[in-house]
């Protein structure tokens, strides 16, 4: 019992059916297919991104530059003006070219050039937050339609975002079983001994970093499929979220420790609680308001439950330090 | 360099230990930066050219020094962007109409309140400081927002208007602040006690335990003094821009800890010079403006500003600070 | 006899100390080598080069005939050499099965193929006697023993022809599992190189040992050439008494600080009693609850049991800041981590604990702070010119001089000195023995913790041997020697014998 509410995952899990039934009570028509769509498509550039940001905490990283990827995406499908199949192809393309080409940069920066995380992708994602200005100067535009409906509609009678979602987990699930999947573990929990177990933590790292700025721009591209719109500041509120989402999901900010289902729960937990406030009629003036005080409380429940699966203390790492609030 | 001149300069500079080469250098470069930019264009280089760079810093350098302190300490402040717009809202909405000491302090001290709660999450609660203060940051920006229901009330206070819009013996009085913060922001990191203990905290949390400093309560001040800080900073943005929006704090968001970094400062906390991120701040709002004077967009603005920030932390890491600041202060050590 | 290993001139340097000074040593195909020391003499530094964690300076290693360098365990591995370290590199948060298959995990080229490690585990498990423990179980769940026979297994199952267990019994209640182990995995095929500092075992396993001291080989010997006592000698070596008098049959005050029955996680038991004027020494072996011992004093750690009374009266601190009020001052083992604050200059590093003193209305400035952190910094003989450096550009004596006349400054009455002539010139440690006198015969009182154990006897009054936790002996510091101090340190004392107790 102890252990399984330790495990962040359960603990999301819990999370998500007590809110969810909360929210049914709150509203009549929540089940209604519209509804439910809508939720799942509010919450799959929330999975996607939360999914990368996971592998990257996990591995005793942080990644800002996902704000700068997610937006980058989005304007770089605004700004394709032809309105074909072929030109909404050419933007994905290009989008998730940008993300892999960030996610490289700070793989380098972090894994080869041992720069702190937070400094080199802050560094990047000021970088990207100008190039999405140039990019698109002021918000507008319109994504092709092969994104936006495409991506928020229905394949017969199964939202798109929900088999993006599944592939999320199936994807996550498959990783798992790869020795990338169990390297990243030991590398983020202890970076000299999976060294001395014959692991290239440098390399484990380098890749992470670039499946997570891969993964920011799919998610960029699902975001553009909610907005319909290019908007080149439009990053800072979603990827609070993405952070609420991994905290809720139990991952331990200082590595070794995290599960993307987790971070998938977390995530499907605010797209209900958005929905429920709405239901209970609080004004969006206060949503931010009920956004930090989850992510902090996320961050504090997280905490709990770690401390209380923890069996012995372990001395704190420096690594462990460098991301807790950096420092060592 | 002689052993003879590196000890004069030393000497003569006797409190810049370590990064005073590299601050040296940012100046340097930004002054050679303001009389070239008239190549560039020739409305540039001017006096009238400097001395808004010289206003416009005025404020960011007050944001950077709260921040400087609570990187000095191995913590980053995220939220100080909406407690800007927080202080910027009030600021028209109680003071506007009726200036009193008494309301000037309330506000000040809501801030406050603001970065001892920051604080007391990372040390109390242990919290990791991007997530507490980014969760502040989210907070605030919400009651800025149900306060002002999006239309912010109130008028600019007229005695902030007259601060940041005028001049003394012809020199701007933002100019004149700039240089007033800068002395005693160094001043008050370098050599108060207070500063001395972030120091101490920053760049050795045990040690600084040992040695009898209440790391604890340093953090909350670091946080504390930040807030107030951004508090500042959106009274004085009240009255160079005339007005408060609720998006006003989001422009010193990320150049905040981009002055500190590019100055020199260890964004691992312990070590940093205030007048570096001085220098950073002017040096970066002369790019800017010479920027702007060539027409490349804001866009590619901020794209070089996280150019620098990586170039800094990554390429150079603490190399160049470090070498160039022993070139000038200690080649004689060997 | 073939020779399989052959280590010609090999350095490394860190900084100002040289952690291997040309180190040159054979090993004999098929045989049971030691290498033995005392902390510091270069013992993890060579293991570390041999397993490609870390490239020597200069020198060569070759592997039968062959030049070996690598430059990562990888490359090690690969040509058959397997180390159990130390510091033990299994990871908590995986299974014991995934730790042995790290990091290849099975043969599949996708996806790890658990069924498979995981029965390679159990077959491991079998086969190296460790029934205990199941392949799917998380290694954070096992006990300090536990994990270090795995550590060891996990080494001998790459098969290698070279084997490095590094203080492979350091963990373990007692030896009868690893012998047993040992004798299974023998053959003429495999070597081993033991590094132990416990002779007992080495006298039972090995047939010749190379000693190390302070980064030097000493001498390759034969063991059933030479008594322990021969061993001891050179592993401690001749104290070099220029920088040392030793004082005798001073007479020492009240009590200063007393300790009884301190309990923690690795102190069991502890009493001692430190009086006024009085240096006392303590030696230990790494582990032995010296450093938890320390930190409890200086508040930075909190006992489990036991009390702690300072100038006669129970003291109830629990901080750092506490302790200091008590008056004691701690000098920090680690000067890089616990000593100094880098980034600032060395008088605000000297200044830090009073800058109540040495400043006016908040303000630490100019003169009055210079002025007033002189004399210590004269007390330690740090030279004035270094005060206004950062402290980062001082070399570490000189550091370990600031660090003193912060504890100094403050104007503690007793001081906990936790090896503080580690790693540092003659003339450092000299003004550090002289600052000590002078400490203690203006009535202060000193509890000195050193890895070398030569200086413990030259310069205390009583020197307290710690092993497993607890005083096993204790000496008047002008009447002992190193080799009766090591001894009793490696529980080979009154009454302990290595290894079994």
């Amino acid at each position: 019992m102890r252990r399984a509410l330790s495990s962040g995952t359960t603990l999301a899990a819990i999370i998500l059916v007590a809110m969810y039934i909360v929210y049914m009570y709150s509203s009549i028509d929540v089940l209604t297919t519209e509804n439910a769509t809508d939720l799942l498509n509010n919450a799959a550039p929330l999975v996607i991104s939360a999914t990368g940001l996971t592998l990257v905490i996990v591995v005793g990283g942080f990644d800002l530059s996902l704000g700068g990827v997610v937006t980058l995406a989005n304007v770089i499908l605004a700004t394709q003006t032809g309105g074909t199949t072929g030109s909404a192809a050419v933007g994905v393309l290009l989008a998730l070219l940008a993300g892999v080409v960030v996610g490289a940069l700070n793989g380098f920066l972090v894994a080869y050039l041992n720069v702190q995380s937070i400094a080199a992708t802050l560094g990047t994602f000021i970088m990207c937050s100008g190039l999405a200005l140039v990019i698109m100067p002021s918000p507008g535009g319109s994504v092709p339609e092969f994104i936006s409906p495409g991506l928020i509609s229905s394949v017969g009678p199964v939202p798109v975002s929900l088999l993006v979602i599944l592939a999320c987990v199936v994807a996550y699930l498959a990783f798992r079983r790869t020795r990338m999947g169990i390297h990243i573990f030991a590398v983020g929990l202890d970076e000299s001994a999976a060294i001395q177990s014959g692991i290239k933590a440098a390399a484990v790292k380098f890749r992470v970093y670039l499946a997570a700025g891969l993964l920011y721009a799919v998610a960029g591209v699902m975001l553009s499929a909610l907005t319909a719109s290019g908007d080149p500041n439009g990053s800072a509120v979603f990827m609070v979220l993405v952070f609420a989402a991994v905290a809720i999901g139990g991952a331990k900010f200082g590595g070794g420790r995290g599960s993307a289902i987790g971070s998938i729960l977390g995530a499907g937990v605010l797209a209900v609680l958005q929905k429920m406030l709405f239901a209970v009629g609080v004004s969006t003036f206060y949503t931010g308001i009920f956004q930090g005080a989850i992510l902090i409380v996320a961050v504090l429940i997280g905490m709990i439950s770690l401390r209380l699966g923890e069996t012995r203390p372990r001395a704190v790492t420096t690594d462990q330090r460098a991301l807790t609030g950096r420092p060592a | 360099m002689t052993a003879i001149s590196a000890h004069s300069v030393r000497r003569s500079l006797p409190a810049l230990s370590g990064q005073t080469g590299y601050i040296l250098l940012l100046f340097g470069v930004t002054a050679l930066l303001m009389p070239l930019s008239r190549f560039v264009s020739p409305s540039l280089g001017s006096w009238s050219t400097v001395s808004a760079i010289l206003v416009i810093s005025s404020m960011l350098v007050l944001v950077g020094f709260g921040q400087g302190l609570v990187i000095l300490v191995g913590e980053l402040d995220l939220s100080i962007a909406s407690v800007i717009a927080l202080t910027g809202v009030l600021t028209t909405a109680w003071l506007g109409e009726s200036p009193s000491l008494v309301t000037f302090l309330e506000i000040l001290a809501i801030a406050v309140l603001i970065g001892v709660l920051n604080g007391i999450g990372v040390t109390v609660l242990k919290v990791p400081s991007f997530i507490m203060t980014l969760g502040s940051q989210l907070i605030v920006a919400g009651i800025a927002l149900g306060y002002t229901k999006g239309t912010v009330p109130g008028t600019t206070p007229r005695f902030l208007g007259d601060l940041m819009l005028g001049k003394v013996l012809g020199v701007p009085t933002p100019i004149l602040l700039l240089i007033g913060i800068a002395v005693v922001g160094f001043v008050i990191q370098r050599y108060t006690v207070f500063g001395r203990r972030l120091y101490a905290v920053g760049g050795n949390r045990a040690t600084a335990a040992i040695a009898g400093v209440h790391v604890n309560r340093m953090i909350v001040g670091a946080f504390a003094v930040s807030s107030l800080c951004a508090a500042l900073t959106g009274m004085l943005l009240v009255g160079y821009g005339g007005g408060a929006t609720l998006g006003m704090g989001d422009g010193y968001f990320l150049p905040s800890i981009a002055v500190v970094v590019v100055g020199g400062s260890s964004i691992l906390g312990g070590r940093g010079n205030y007048l570096g991120t001085v220098a950073a701040t002017i040096f970066l709002q002369t790019i800017s403006t010479l920027i702007q004077a060539l027409g490349i967009s804001q866009g590619w603005q901020t794209f070089i500003y996280g150019c620098l920030i990586i170039a800094v932390v990554g390429l150079l890491k603490r190399d160049l600070a470090t070498k160039a600041g022993r070139l000038l202060t200690r080649p004689g050590k060997s | 006899m073939q020779t399989v290993l052959q280590v010609d001139d090999l350095t490394k340097r860190y900084g100002a100390t040289t952690a291997l000074d040309r180190v040159t040593f054979a090993v004999a195909k098929g045989s049971i080598h030691a290498i033995i020391g005392e902390n510091g003499a270069g013992k993890s530094t060579l293991i570390k080069s041999l397993s490609g964690l870390q490239v020597p300076d200069s020198g060569t290693m070759r592997l039968d005939g062959e030049l070996f360098a690598p430059s990562s365990l990888g490359e090690s591995r690969g040509r058959g050499v397997s180390t159990a370290f130390q510091e033990m590199s299994l990871l908590g948060n995986l299974t014991v099965a995934e730790n042995l298959s790290l990091p290849r995990l099975g043969s599949g080229r996708l996806f790890v193929r658990r069924r498979q490690y995981e029965a390679a585990a159990a077959e491991l498990l079998a086969k190296y006697d460790l029934p205990g423990l199941s392949p799917a179980q998380r290694v954070g769940e096992l006990s300090l023993a536990e994990r270090q026979k795995l550590e060891i297994v996990r080494a001998v199952s790459h098969r290698p022809k070279l084997l490095l267990l590094d203080e492979p019994s350091a963990a373990l209640p007692d030896v009868e599992w690893l012998f047993g182990l040992i004798e299974k995995i023998r053959s003429p095929e495999l070597t081993i190189l033991y590094i132990s500092h416990r002779l007992a075992e080495i006298r039972d396993l090995c047939g010749s040992a190379t000693v190390l001291r302070n980064g030097r080989v000493v001498d390759t010997v034969r063991l059933s050439d030479v008594d322990d006592g021969m061993v001891f000698t050179l592993m401690g070596g001749a104290s070099d008494d220029q920088v040392r008098e030793k004082r005798t049959g001073r007479t020492t005050g009240a009590p200063a600080i007393q300790v009884d029955g301190l309990r923690g996680d690795t102190v069991r038991d502890l009493s001692f009693t430190l009086h006024d004027g009085e240096i006392l020494g303590v030696a230990a072996l790494e582990g032995q609850g010296q450093a938890e011992t320390f930190r409890m004093l200086a508040g930075a750690s909190r006992p489990s049991g036991g009390t702690i009374a300072v100038g006669g009266r129970r003291s109830k601190y629990t901080t750092p800041a506490g302790a200091l009020r008590s008056g004691i001052s701690f000098v920090a083992e680690e000067r890089k981590a616990e000593g100094i604050m880098p980034g600032i200059s060395t008088l605000a590093n000297i200044t830090i604990s009073s800058l109540g003193r040495t400043s006016t209305l908040g303000v630490a400035a100019g003169k009055k702070e210079y002025q007033a952190s002189l004399p210590f910094a004269r007390k330690v003989d740090l030279d004035e010119r270094y005060l206004r450096m950062d402290i980062d550009a001082l070399s570490g004596g000189n550091q370990q001089k600031a660090i003193l006349a912060r504890s100094l400054m403050k104007g503690s009455k007793y001081l906990l000195l936790y090896d503080p002539s580690r790693g540092v010139d003659v003339g450092t440690k000299a003004s550090v023995y002289r600052m000590m006198r002078e400490f203690t015969d203006s009535g202060g009182a000193v509890l000195w913790y050193s890895t070398d154990l030569s200086e413990l006897v030259g310069i205390c009054d009583r020197v307290l041997c710690f092993y497993r936790g607890s005083v096993v002996a204790e000496f008047p510091g002008h009447e002992t020697d190193v080799e009766e101090l090591l001894q009793a340190i490696t529980g080979h004392g009154a009454g302990e014998k290595a290894g079994q107790s």
